[in-house]
């Protein structure tokens, strides 16, 4: 045991082992995995999405939405994500195959957000919850983000997308907030959360229908 | 020299340890620099991780709480209280007992070490501007990797310029057996690169599909606190036990078992993380089996220091190092029994998304590993600055702030998760309800964090003290009481 050499080989020789189990057999197994094609309904899962929605995935991993939302749905025997209504099937390797990064997550300090784009679908209620969290959802714990948006003199016409706030948020008279383009983003990818699609390998609980 | 021997075979016996003596100091002496720049960076992000972890406690239950800075959101001072505790603590103050030990261990002084300095240097500079990026919304999006890729590039070739240095000190030793702390360091060192070069190129050069991403990260992760903070942390207790005692391990057979049996099963403990989620069942279950496995190093740990401290119990109300090292030895058997419990799929069920699983963390980073480095720094720092802690009342305060602060942080997060989980599996509880039965545990959590601010205050100035050699004429080490008399009051 004195031999530098064997405590070599050794240190190398378990951690090539773990290696091997943990990173490089599970590559091959679901490294290249391809979204599933259903030729008569015409109809690809997942689909890439592009534009707004992948700058918002920035938006979430810059602003560490993931250290409080998980985004998996696990089976109705080990959870009551389903039952909550959070998803309709459990997710599967395949869901995230476009996804960098891919926020699996492993906490919940909130609800998971696999379906969120389904769940909800108001534009609105995201400005406005993500604005003040508690102005809809009494006694929530998320951190307002304010800083996403901005508050501007109303020139002509108030926007479209101008948030109607009222209560101890409300504005004064010829001002408005309206989001900024990290909000826009980022609401963009929250609303394309949408893990609902059948698959092969996860079928809808008929219970969740 | 001892002017009352005068027999030739004592004094060549005097000769004989003088001439030891003389070798640790020169040892100590040449390895002052870079360990006195690791102990005292790492205070310094000890202090910034305090900082930080309190934001983010806070505002878990008072979400306006700078609300309006998007520095401080939540989402960006927890990656940097994790990041800072991690990368910064525990990773630069396990880099200056990793060296001082080896050099002791190995008898190696170090020539002009002045590339190990520099990499120490650079580890900081990396951690900061890591720590910049995440705040200022640079964030990769996996845990313990958030860090952009040009900052993991600076913290790796500083890795590199420290861990050559641990080989050319593990090459030149004097040929005699390596003691057990020798390899974990040695494990640790060869380790962490590895896992942090692979994770980095699988994720950001090869970019590995969706789940793969997670599979690596919390492969990393798991690498990150248990093959490198654990090794450093078990070879701190190996060392420090029987050397504040003055006797042998209790079983070197023992010792050996548990290294190798660690080696093989830790790495592959991982994919718990992901229990019930889109990865294949075989991996959770290999991961569990893992989980399950890690008792019998973890048993061979635990037997060697409990028996070794059999009928010294005591020491623990005299020396700070024995105290501190001793409270993360026991947190170590916790740790790892409790990560045992909750591989289990159905604890699993519970505990799974819940802060169950931060309470096992900080157990591992926090009441085992970074008690341990306390102990280890009140036993090295003496022997480099050449006089003894000022205080023994300030060790005193840090240990019941932080052993105080620990245990609450830990029982708070074990007790609020299991409920946060059992709320959470009964669908008829709105998501709403669930979180306000969090809170009073969340709140807990926050005056546990004043306790350890308070603790690492102490400690940090008492460190500053030592590093101005304000402290007790050198000799003999400052204790909690004189031997021989037990200390009152605890």
């Amino acid at each position: 045991m004195n031999n530098g050499r064997f405590l070599f080989l050794g240190i190398f020789g378990t951690f090539a082992l773990g290696w091997l189990c943990m990173a490089v057999i599970p590559q091959t197994q679901m490294g290249t995995l391809q979204p599933q094609v259903n030729e008569e309904a015409g109809e690809v899962y997942p689909v890439n999405v592009a534009g707004l929605a992948a700058q918002g995935r920035q938006v979430y991993a810059a602003n560490g939405c993931n250290y409080c939302h998980s985004q998996q749905i696990r089976s109705r025997h080990t959870s009551a994500d389903i039952d909550r209504g959070w998803g309709a099937r459990r997710t599967v390797a395949r869901d995230y195959i476009y996804e960098t990064p891919a926020f699996i997550g492993t906490m919940r300090n909130g609800p998971d957000l696999a379906n969120i784009g389904q769940r909800q679908k108001s534009r609105e209620w995201h400005y406005q919850h993500l604005y003040d969290p508690r102005s809809l959802v009494p006694n929530s714990i998320m951190p307002p983000f304010r800083f996403l948006f901005e508050k501007r003199k109303i020139v002509g016409e108030r926007s479209a997308d101008a948030l109607n706030l009222t209560g101890e948020n409300a504005v004064e008279e010829g001002y408005e907030v309206v989001p900024g383009s990290d909000a826009k983003a980022l609401v963009g990818y929250l609303l394309s959360l949408d893990r609902s699609h059948g698959l092969k390998e996860a079928a809808v609980t008929e219970a969740a229908k | 020299m001892n002017p009352a021997l005068t027999s030739t075979e004592s004094k060549a016996q005097v000769t004989h340890r003088d001439i030891d003596q003389v070798d640790r100091a020169l040892i100590d002496a040449s390895a002052r620099g870079p360990v006195l720049t690791c102990f005292t960076t790492a205070t310094f992000w000890l202090l910034v991780a305090s900082l930080f972890g309190f934001i983010s406690s806070l505002k878990l239950h008072a979400p306006e709480f700078l609300g309006d800075i998007s520095w401080l959101t939540y989402g960006r001072t927890w990656p940097a209280y994790m990041n800072a505790l991690v990368y910064g603590w525990a990773t630069l103050s396990g880099f200056g007992t990793a060296i001082w030990l080896l050099a002791r261990l190995c008898r190696v002084s170090l020539r002009k070490p002045w590339t190990l300095n520099f990499g120490i240097l650079f580890w900081n500079f990396g951690v900061l501007l890591g720590i910049g990026a995440v705040l200022s919304g640079n964030n990769e999006g996996y845990e313990f990797l958030e860090f952009p890729g040009a900052v993991a590039a600076v913290l790796f070739v500083a890795y590199l310029l420290i861990g050559a240095w641990g080989y050319s000190i593990f090459r030149n030793r004097r040929p005699e057996p390596a003691y057990i702390s020798t390899w974990y360091i040695v494990a640790g060192l060869l380790w962490f690169p590895w896992a942090f070069g692979a994770a980095y190129l699988m994720l950001n050069v090869f970019e590995v599909q969706g789940v793969m991403q997670a599979v690596t990260g919390s492969w990393y992760a798991q690498s990150l606190l248990g093959l490198w903070l654990t090794s450093v942390g078990l070879a701190a207790v190996y060392y420090l036990i029987p050397k504040v005692l003055g006797k042998p391990i209790y079983s070197y057979n023992l010792a050996a078992i548990g290294f190798w049996t660690f080696a093989l099963f830790y790495n592959l403990t991982a994919m718990v993380r992901y229990n019930g989620g889109p990865i294949p069942v075989w991996l959770v279950t290999l991961s569990i089996v893992a989980n399950i496995l890690m008792l019998i190093p973890i048993a061979t740990v635990t037997v060697n220091y409990l028996f070794t401290m059999r009928g010294y119990y005591n020491m623990v109300y005299y020396s700070p190092t024995i105290r501190f090292t001793f409270f993360g030895a026991i947190a170590y058997t916790v740790a790892g029994v409790l990560g045992a419990v909750i591989s289990l799929r159905s604890v699993d069920s519970v505990t799974h998304f819940t802060h169950v699983i931060a309470g096992q963390t900080h157990l591992v980073i926090y009441a085992f590993f970074t008690m341990v480095m306390f102990g280890a720094i009140y036993y090295i720092v003496p022997r480099l600055v050449g006089c003894e802690w000022f205080s023994a009342s300030l060790v005193r305060l840090h240990f019941w702030a932080t052993a105080y602060g620990i245990g609450m942080t830990v029982v708070l997060l074990l007790i609020g998760g299991s409920v946060q989980g059992a709320t959470m599996n009964d669908p008829n509880i709105a998501f709403t309800d669930v979180i306000e039965s969090m809170l009073p545990y969340l709140r807990g959590r926050t005056i546990a964090w004043v306790f350890l601010t308070v603790g690492h205050l102490v400690f940090a100035f008492h460190f500053l003290l030592m590093l101005l050699r304000l402290g007790q004429p050198g000799g003999t080490p400052t204790l909690f009481a004189v031997e021989g008399e037990e200390e009152g009051g605890h």
